[in-house]
Order: structure tokens, then sequence, then C-alpha cells
């Protein structure tokens, strides 16, 4: 460990021995963590390595198979989940880029206008989702706002 | 849902066998599990315990995971649901590595099919267990020998300098495994780069050349050289390479690829002997001798050159016969008290005693 004055100095660092150096200051006799915490470290620097860890579940060379199968099924049938939901976002990404490329024919002011870049603009959460059509029922008549509590 | 657990706890104490059958479409005995195992894997473990375990203690000890049947049952269907889908693909796919892609595909997760391959010997060939026929066998044993085999084999090549001293480069494709296979050698796979005594390499090596690819093997055929590039050249003060031993014109099968005494006597006249073999009689005080085996696809040509010399420009001769390295294999040999009486054996004239060179460094 190097003393605090020879740094930054040209001269040769004079190196102070570890052994015996007080590694808390004297009037600190106080442990830094509380009590239940140094019982708990305490505690757990007893026990070996192996016993911290919950023991390994031993199966037989069956049940290992069986499990072997169940994490296969799972994975195949996460990944087909998966496939599903990137083969819409494909073809929702196709149709976009097809519908732009029309609007780009037919014409360029819109084009520019639809890809105008509008920084920081968002969305409005409350909005409604603009759809292609308007609903079958327009509006809900039957449905009442929840009586206010007294 | 506890009636209905009930009842298939009943009816797998009551039931003599599983009904549980995978979608195979063959009838090879090495996609069924043996009986023994077969009705515990895929029904649960009896009360009796794992037929796994050996220990009357341990079997009445064990306890499954809890709700690992169940899960077990459900997913068994849904991978069977899949296989059937990819054997239907199979039947109508025409490119034959199609063909075994979607076999290999449909039997993967067979669980049958994986005991079959985790407990049983991968070496021996034994196709009640494990059938290297089948695609999916063909498949796992690549995936187990890339973990391992492979990795050790190349870095054993590359670090004692096999690879670029004898060929400059291998991209391994099939595994080569090594034994000498007779009365004076330890039965038992030479691990590559190993010291190996004089006395076990008396008589030559058996090779096994597993191959992995869908190829037309009854065409094929296939080299083996045994090369050893640190014979002494004493004019030019440096070391050349000889030829120890070269077989031609080699067919194997999946299955049958085991290169033994056995299978040359059987193929006796099918096969060519490039140069007999001459077994590693190494001189004393010489750093070790590398004796390096490779294995090469020839195509359906026909090899049938014989050689009297034992000096060898193998870089020439595989680009004359145009050679397609698959794999190697590597083993050294130093000298030892066995020498003498190999060399008597095989009729050689004594040895050279080097000056002893102190050091590990080796002669330049």
């Amino acid at each position: 460990m190097l003393t605090q004055t020879t740094q930054g100095s040209l001269k040769q660092p004079t190196l102070q021995l570890l052994r015996g150096l007080r590694t808390k200051s004297k009037n600190s006799r106080v442990a830094t963590v509380s009590a239940a915490t140094q019982r708990i470290i305490t505690g757990l620097s007893v026990l070996s390595g192996r016993k911290k860890y919950p023991r390994i579940l031993k199966l037989s060379n069956e049940d290992l198979i069986r499990h072997d199968t169940i994490q296969a099924a799972w994975a195949q049938y996460q990944r087909d989940i998966r496939t599903d939901r990137q083969s819409v976002l494909d073809k929702q990404y196709d149709s976009i880029i097809n519908a732009m490329e029309d609007l780009k024919i037919t014409n360029m002011e819109l084009f520019k206008i639809a890809n105008k870049k509008e920084k920081g603009k968002r969305f409005p959460l409350d909005a409604r989702i603009p759809v292609d059509f308007p609903p079958n029922k327009v509006w809900h008549y039957e449905v009442k706002a929840p009586a206010e509590k007294k | 849902m506890l009636r209905s657990n009930i009842i298939s706890q009943c009816r797998r104490l009551l039931s003599t066998g599983t009904t549980k059958t995978w979608a195979s479409k063959t009838t090879a005995p090495s996609l069924k599990a043996s009986t023994h195992y077969r009705d515990a894997l895929l029904d649960g473990i009896p009360s009796t315990g794992p037929p796994s375990l050996r220990s009357r203690k341990y079997k009445q000890r064990y306890s499954s995971p809890e709700g690992i049947n169940e899960a077990f049952d459900v997913a068994y269907d849904f991978l069977k649901s899949k296989s059937e889908a990819a054997y239907a693909k199979a039947a109508e796919a025409k490119d034959p590595q199609e063909k075994a892609q979607l076999e290999t595909q449909a039997e993967l997760h067979n669980p049958e099919v994986n005991f079959n391959f985790a407990y049983n010997e991968k070496l021996e060939n034994d196709t009640q267990y494990i059938d290297y026929e089948l695609p999916v066998y063909r498949e796992l044993k690549k995936k187990h020998w890339e973990n391992y085999g492979q990795m050790l084999t190349m870095q054993r090549l590359e670090t004692l300098a096999a690879i670029p001293d004898t060929l400059p480069t291998l991209e391994p494709k099939a595994e080569i495994s090594l034994k000498f296979q007779n009365h004076t050698g330890v039965n038992r796979w030479v691990e590559a780069g190993k010291k190996l005594s004089s006395n076990a390499t008396t008589f030559p090596p058996s090779v096994k050349i597993q191959e992995f690819d869908a190829l037309d093997l009854t065409k094929g055929k296939y080299t083996i050289l045994i090369v050893n590039p640190d014979v002494p050249d004493i004019e030019n003060n440096t070391y050349k390479t000889q030829i120890a031993w070269g077989l031609s014109n080699l067919s194997i099968t999946y299955n049958d690829n085991f290169i033994n005494p056995a299978k040359l006597l059987k193929d006796e006249g099918k096969y060519n002997e490039i140069i007999s073999y001459l077994p590693p009689v190494p001189e004393k005080n010489l750093p070790a001798q590398r004796f390096v085996t490779w294995v090469f696809r020839q195509g359906e040509q026909s090899l049938d050159i014989q050689l009297q010399k034992r000096d060898f420009d193998i870089r020439q001769f595989v680009e004359d016969f145009k050679l397609e390295a698959i794999g190697a294999h590597i083993w050294r040999s130093e000298w030892d008290l066995n020498v003498r009486e190999v060399r008597e054996l095989y009729g050689l004239p004594q040895g050279t005693v080097f000056a002893k060179v102190k050091g590990t460094r080796r002669l330049r």
C-alpha cells in the first residue's frame, strides 16, 4: 500500500507494510453493520459453500429424459408462438411498405406529408384508435355512468 | 381433477405395458427403448422405483418431481403431433438431404431415442440400441462429437503441429477413432496425442470412420494414410516424412465402419494396401515421433497405387489423387525397451543412438 504523500511526486514511492496496519479507526469500535446483519454474516460464513445452495435435484435416468422431453416441448411451443407473431408482423410491415410505394406513385405531396418527421409528437393515449371502418354499433346507449358514492 | 389423477394412477398400476407409441415410420429396434425401462420412461416411475437404479435402498428412497407425469403426457402428445407432421413432409420430399433432415426432426425429441442414445455405448455400433443408418442417431452423435471429441482432436492436431506439418488444414467431417486391437495392446480407444508404447503399436491399428452426412456410401470409397513427419534426415540435418501404412479403396457403411483385421480379412481383394505397415521404432534420445492418421474420401475413383519407398510427400499425394481429407487422428511414440523386439520381429536393422540433448528444446 502506498502512502498518500508520495502520489504525484517523482520520488521513488515508499512502501508501507500491510501487516500490523490498523484497518479500523481507534474511536469507532462499533461494527459498521447492524447486529442482526452481523449475525447473518457470521452464520453464513460458518456454513460451507455447498450448504448455501439448494441441493441439486437428483433425477433418475428415466426422469431426466422425461424432463428433457418436457423442456423440448415447451421450447417448441414458445417457438411456434414466436414464429406466428413474427410472420404477422412481417406481413403488416410489407403492407405498410406497399401502401407507401403506391402513395409515392399516385401523389408525391401526400407521401411527403405522410412521412414528415414530427419530433416529440406522440400518439395521444386517450384518443380513439383509428380504424378503417366505423363500428357496427356506433353508440352504446344503455351504458350509464356508475352512481357516485355518497 | 383429483379423481382423474387417481384414475390415471390406477391405470398406471394396473397396465401391463405402455400404450404410448411414437409416430415412427420404420420398425427399427433402436427406435424403441428396451422393455426393462420402456414403461417407466413413458408412463412414469412405478411404485417399485426407477429400473435404472440398481440398489434397492435408493429405489425405495427415490421420488419423482411433482407433476412430471402430467407435464410429460402433454409434452409427449404435443411433440408426437409435430413428429407426424414432419414425417408427412418427409414422405413428399425428393432431395435425400432434405428427407434425412426431416426424418431427424421427426425423431429428435422422441424420448425413447434420446434414452437409447444417452445410456448406451456410442462407439460400438450396436444396432439394437444405436443405429447410425437412421439420420437421427447420426445427428445426435454429431452433436455429441462436436461438443468434445472433435475439439479435442483438433486441439491435439494443432498443438502438436500435425497441422501444418503434414497437411495444411482440416475441416473435420467424420469422427475418426483409433484402437490397437491385438494381443499386445490394451483394447481401448486411443485419445488423440497420447504417447503409446512401441509394444502396443507392434501391429497395425484399427480405425473407425463414422460418417454423419447423408451420403451414398455404396459408391464412395475411403483412403487411410498414416504418416510420420519426424524421421531424422541426417544428411540434411533435418526431419523428413515417411509413410507408415496406407490403405485405399475401403468401403464402409454407417454401422459397419470399423476397419479392423476382421473387416480387412472379409474384404480381401476389395481394398488396396498402398504400403505395408511399418511399426513405430523410434531412435534413442530423439524427441517423441508423431504418427498422424489421415482419412480421406476418394470419391468413386479407384486408387490402385502401390508404393515401394517409405519417403513420402503427403501434400503431393493428396493433390495428385484429389483426396478430400475428412478426419485425422494422432498418436506419439518414443524409444522404449520394447523397440529392439519390434525391430527383430520386422527384420529391421539396429537403430541409431543419438547424443543425449539436455533440456526440452527440440533439435533444429
